[in-house]
């Protein structure tokens, strides 16, 4: 069952002279389950792909479906909501809100969206990151791996369609990178969670069930 | 389920607020010093106006909102079941003396109203008694509790009208405001029943309103069944005799303008610095799904928990510093010995607070929608440094020209800093000029009589020609005073005088003592024929349009009444004539006595020194007769105005002086004097209060203006800290990067003071161009007050990015260099 699709998706920047072609025509589908890694060099137009694919960014041309729904129909305000409901997200750069301890930050979203929280849902993802001992600490007070694996709950509490990560390695060392990456598997075998990754690291996208390559903004093989 | 996001977002507000506790308490300060000044302008706006509100009452003799006519207890009862309606109370006003004490039946409720509430005794039951106040008992030479009295006064009936002489045993005293004489209920209606006239017409019921407002005062008598014809609002608060005037309003608006203004310089400037350093923050909450609706909630949160903690401080703050205030203002009005009401007004309050809200929800929803419109892409990627650092060879020139481009970075921000304390600046200008151009002599010219010595009534400087010295007081205080030119202004006001029986030109007629006649400024024609024994000359005004030489016929009225001509029916007064009859054609019919005068001479306008404080509305004919001639004419029916002396010398004049502040601070409600003194000390109290609230409006606005530039500056390097350690990394020196800052800041005050010089130049311009007590040939205009203030800015300028950016920095260029990452 197809829960992600992209057609035709184009995006340039600037004009002129300085202008960039970042997409220039990309067609995806990701089924339900899957764990897909986008892998590309840098510049080769991956993270504008992945800011597509979640609606955080709007393409020149083109569309994207989530759940059979034409995302970019949606204005911002409901937009937004579609991201916190439908799509977690997971940043090389943690993005946790430094001022909420860990478990604030984790039901975040779903506070915001009024959900009735699932504290067996959570109760079992926080088993599985092993991140119990540190519900209370401030991100600070957490290493980078730590800080990743509450992103990544955070990601997960809300049983989002999909998750996306950019280069969710980028700032790990390498021990704690693998660490990670079989987390993402784990999370991908056991909660039937779909996941899209970005990374430069062909090593690291072997964890996944399938590969996309992309350069110069076009997708080279399947 | 709502309330969980709303948790969620109170956290997320409280939270991060708290992680920025310097910027807070700038913010608090910010606010609080724009509450402060909200504050303290209503407070001696609107206290100001009670006061003057009161003081009338007091002239009136009424303080209640609004009474009913023709109302008996039947009414009141009525009144008293009306829920907005309070202190219901009932009179019979039978009549007045001559020392103008009414005499009147007042129950407790309504003799509190009239300022007669007993000191001691009871109110009058039996038809005996009678209630007085202190004052009137010490001016018929005492008397007291038991005590009986003789009373002499006038019952004017609709039918008819009769002098009474009765004696009463005194039951009761009442405080020196009071001018009635309170009676039995019984008496009243007796004497009024012995005259034919029916009680009900002479009894009131006085009421208040819980929230005053003319229309409810007219729709609670229509509740009652009452014609709203026989209610009259006290005039005292009637909105067209507001004491503030279109003047004072406007004066608030426009102060209220300039407060929400310098409100709005900081608190925008503080939000919109926030939200910039924030952009990363309110991307992250974006990419998780904070929805923009939800971040201007949080930046919304965020200025309501802020002032919460300012406003109530600056809400005390400044009632404080308003009742401070208020009697400076007060002592610039006419009346004297006022009793200030600077009672806790909760409008005040609520009115205040949320002005003050409302400044701060506008200053920081713009900031508040710059961030929820940032797209998250941008905020992940945004970075407050858009204006790339031109590289420059010379290391000295490079770091002014770093600092220049640095204000450059986010000319809003710097515009807004520049732009309040330039505010402060131009204001304390204003100030300056003010207070350098207001000349003593131009004052004195413009208000101080010719005469060392005025003395009279307090209601003779106020105009209210209504209360008279006595031949024995007058005699009294000129044996005080040593002089060689002196006498009294007599005046016939009380009664009205006509020029050739025209009512449209009623006389001002003054009547002078011949000691004062040179006083006289005549233009055309000769004074001295008024000299003379049994002279038949007067003085007239240039307005008045007789020339020297005219014979006019003066009449002093007895009766005047209205005749139309259509029917020949002549009525009493003008509210008799009916509505169908066309004024325009009415008739005047002036009965009393006529007395033909030759004008010997033409006058500029009234002699300063007896000028009365009192005009007719339209065509009036201003004259001065001699004391001989006005005593011809009203049958030695007309009353002392003032009395007028020069000294003979200066010891003569000190002693004099020591005499009358002596006497008029006996008895303030009696006497009042105006002399070169006076005159100085009202302008002195008049330049120290322009003094004393312009100095604390420049104050606080200033302490904005430091606020704004601290807080420019503080966030500047704070959000630059990572910047600024990598200058360091690549060679910049400690002192360098210090030098570059403390330029920064040299350049906010340069900038002000260029900026404020012709601003300051224009509004002082404008301002000079006001008629107040300056003379044109010395009025000038100066920058000089700024250009005094550029070392202090520049001090301040240098200082506080010195002291902030050793506070700031970290322990080393590489923890600097983490930070924000």
């Amino acid at each position: 069952m197809t829960i992600l699709r992209a057609e035709g998706l184009k995006k340039t920047y600037g004009k002129g002279d300085s202008k960039v072609n970042a997409l220039r025509g990309v067609n995806l589908e990701v089924n339900k389950g899957e764990f897909v890694a986008i892998v590309g060099t840098s510049g080769s137009g991956k993270s504008t792909l992945l800011h597509m694919l979640g609606g955080l960014d709007r393409p020149t041309e083109g569309k994207v479906f989530i759940d059979d729904k034409d995302i970019f129909k949606l204005k911002d305000e409901a937009l937004t909501i579609l991201r916190r409901r439908k799509i977690g997200f997971v940043f090389q750069s943690f993005n946790l809100v430094p001022v909420l301890n860990v478990m604030e930050n984790i039901l975040l979203p779903q506070e915001l969206d009024g959900a009735k929280i699932d504290k067996e849902h959570i109760d079992n993802i926080i088993s599985m990151l092993g991140i119990k001992e540190q519900l209370h600490k401030l991100p600070t007070q957490l290493s980078g791996g730590q800080q990743q694996r509450v992103a990544i709950a955070r990601a997960l509490a809300g049983r989002p369609s999909v998750i996306l990560a950019d280069e969710p390695t980028g700032n790990l060392d390498s021990k704690t990178s693998q660490d990670v990456m079989s987390l993402f598997r784990v999370t991908a075998d056991r909660f039937n969670q779909t996941i899209v990754m970005i990374t430069h690291n062909t090593e690291i996208a072997q964890t996944a069930d399938r590969i996309i390559r992309i350069e110069d903004g076009l997708i080279v093989n399947r | 389920m709502k309330v969980n996001s709303r948790k969620a977002l109170s956290r997320l507000s409280l939270r991060s607020l708290r992680a920025s506790k310097k910027q807070n308490i700038i913010t608090i300060l910010a606010i609080m010093l724009t509450t402060v000044l909200f504050t303290t302008l209503f407070t001696v706006f609107f206290s100001f106006r009670s006061t003057l509100q009161l003081q009338q009452c007091k002239e009136l003799g009424n303080r209640s909102y609004a009474c009913v006519y023709n109302a008996d207890e039947d009414i009141a009862d009525k009144l008293r079941g009306v829920p907005d309606v309070e202190n219901v109370g009932r009179t019979i006003a039978i009549g007045g003396t001559d020392d103008r004490q009414s005499v009147a039946w007042m129950d407790a409720t309504c003799a509190e109203m009239s300022f007669s509430t007993l000191e001691s005794g009871r109110l009058p039951e039996a038809a005996d008694e009678v209630a007085v106040s202190r004052a009137y008992l010490t001016s018929i030479g005492g008397g007291d509790i038991g005590s009986e009295i003789t009373i002499d006064y006038k019952v004017s009936g609709l039918a008819s009208s009769c002098e009474i002489s009765e004696t009463f045993t005194i039951c009761g005293i009442s405080g020196n405001d009071s001018h009635c004489i309170l009676v039995s209920e019984e008496y009243a209606s007796d004497v009024l029943n012995a005259i034919g006239e029916d009680p009900l017409v002479f009894s009131s019921v006085v009421f208040d309103l819980k929230a005053p407002s003319e229309m409810r005062a007219f729709s609670v008598a229509e509740e009652i069944g009452v014609n709203g014809d026989s209610v009259v609002v006290n005039p005292a608060y009637a909105s067209e005799s507001d004491p503030l005037g279109a003047e004072g309003y406007a004066a608030i608006v426009v102060l209220m303008l300039l407060i929400f203004f310098t409100g709005f310089l900081i608190i925008y400037n503080i939000f919109q610095i926030t939200v910039a350093n924030k952009v990363r923050d309110y991307g992250l909450l974006k990419t998780i799904g904070v929805t923009s609706r939800q971040i201007r909630k949080i930046v919304r949160k965020q200025s309501l928990i802020l002032c919460l903690i300012g406003i109530p401080i600056g809400l005390i703050a400044g009632y404080l510093i308003g009742v401070s205030m208020l009697p400076m203002v007060l002592a610039q009005t006419i009346y004297k010995n006022m009793e200030i009401v600077s009672g806790f007004n909760i409008l005040v309050f609520i009115g205040a607070a949320v002005i003050s809200l409302i400044t701060v929800f506008v200053s920081s929803s713009i900031p508040g929608r710059k961030a929820s419109k940032v797209s998250p892409i941008e905020a992940l990627r945004y970075n407050e440094v858009k204006v790339s650092l031109r590289k420059k060879k010379k290391v000295d020139a490079g770091i002014r020209s770093m600092a220049m481009a640095n204000l450059g970075r986010n000319k809003v921000r710097t515009a807004l800093v520049v732009l309040s304390i330039s505010l402060a600046m131009v204001l304390f200008d204003t100030l300056c000029i003010f207070v350098d151009n207001m000349d003593m002599n131009s004052y004195i010219q413009s208000t101080a009589p010719s005469m060392d010595f005025i003395v009279s009534t307090p209601e003779f400087f106020t105009g209210d020609h209504n209360e008279f010295l006595t031949a024995s007081e007058i005699d009294e205080i000129a044996s005080h005073i040593d002089s060689d030119h002196c006498g009294c202004a007599y005046s016939t006001l009380g009664d009205m005088t006509f020029v050739n029986a025209d009512i449209d030109h009623p006389a001002l007629v003054v009547g002078v003592d011949g000691g004062l006649l040179d006083e006289v400024n005549v233009v055309e024609g000769d004074i001295y024929p008024m000299y003379e024994e049994g002279s038949n000359d007067i003085v007239v005004t240039e307005a008045s349009g007789l020339n020297v030489g005219d014979k006019v016929t003066i009449t002093f009225a007895e009766t005047f009444n209205y005749k139309d001509p259509a029917t020949g029916t002549v009525y009493e007064t003008p509210y008799d004539v009916p509505e169908n009859v066309d004024f325009n054609n009415i008739e005047y019919i002036v009965v009393g006595t006529d007395r033909e005068y030759t004008v010997c001479a033409v006058m500029d306008q009234y002699p300063t020194s007896y000028a009365p404080n009192y005009a007719f509305v339209g065509n009036s004919v201003e004259l001065i007769m001699t004391a001989e001639q006005i005593a011809d004419i009203t049958d030695d029916n007309y009353e002392v105005m003032c009395y007028c002396a020069d000294a003979v010398s200066s010891e003569a004049a000190d002693k004099a002086e020591a005499y009358l502040q002596e006497l008029c601070e006996n008895d303030p409600g009696r006497y009042e004097y105006s002399s070169l003194e006076t005159v100085r000390k009202e302008f002195e109290q008049f330049t120290g209060a322009v003094k004393y609230i312009g100095g604390f409006l420049s104050a606080i606005v200033g302490l904005i203006a430091v606020l704004n530039f601290i807080n420019a500056i503080f966030t500047g390097i704070l959000s630059r800290k990572r910047e600024l350690a990598l200058l360091k990394a690549v060679g910049m020196t400690g002192k360098q990067l210090k030098r570059m800052l403390m330029t920064e800041g040299l350049f906010y005050a340069l900038m002000s003071v260029i900026f404020s010089m012709p601003f300051a130049a224009l509004i002082n311009l404008l301002f000079l161009k006001l008629d107040f007590f300056w003379s044109s040939a010395t009025a000038h205009i100066t920058v000089v007050p700024i250009l005094l203030l550029l070392p202090v800015l520049a001090l301040i300028g240098a200082l506080i990015p010195y002291v902030i950016y050793g506070k700031v920095k970290g322990k080393s260029i590489v923890e600097d260099l983490r930070t924000n990452e």
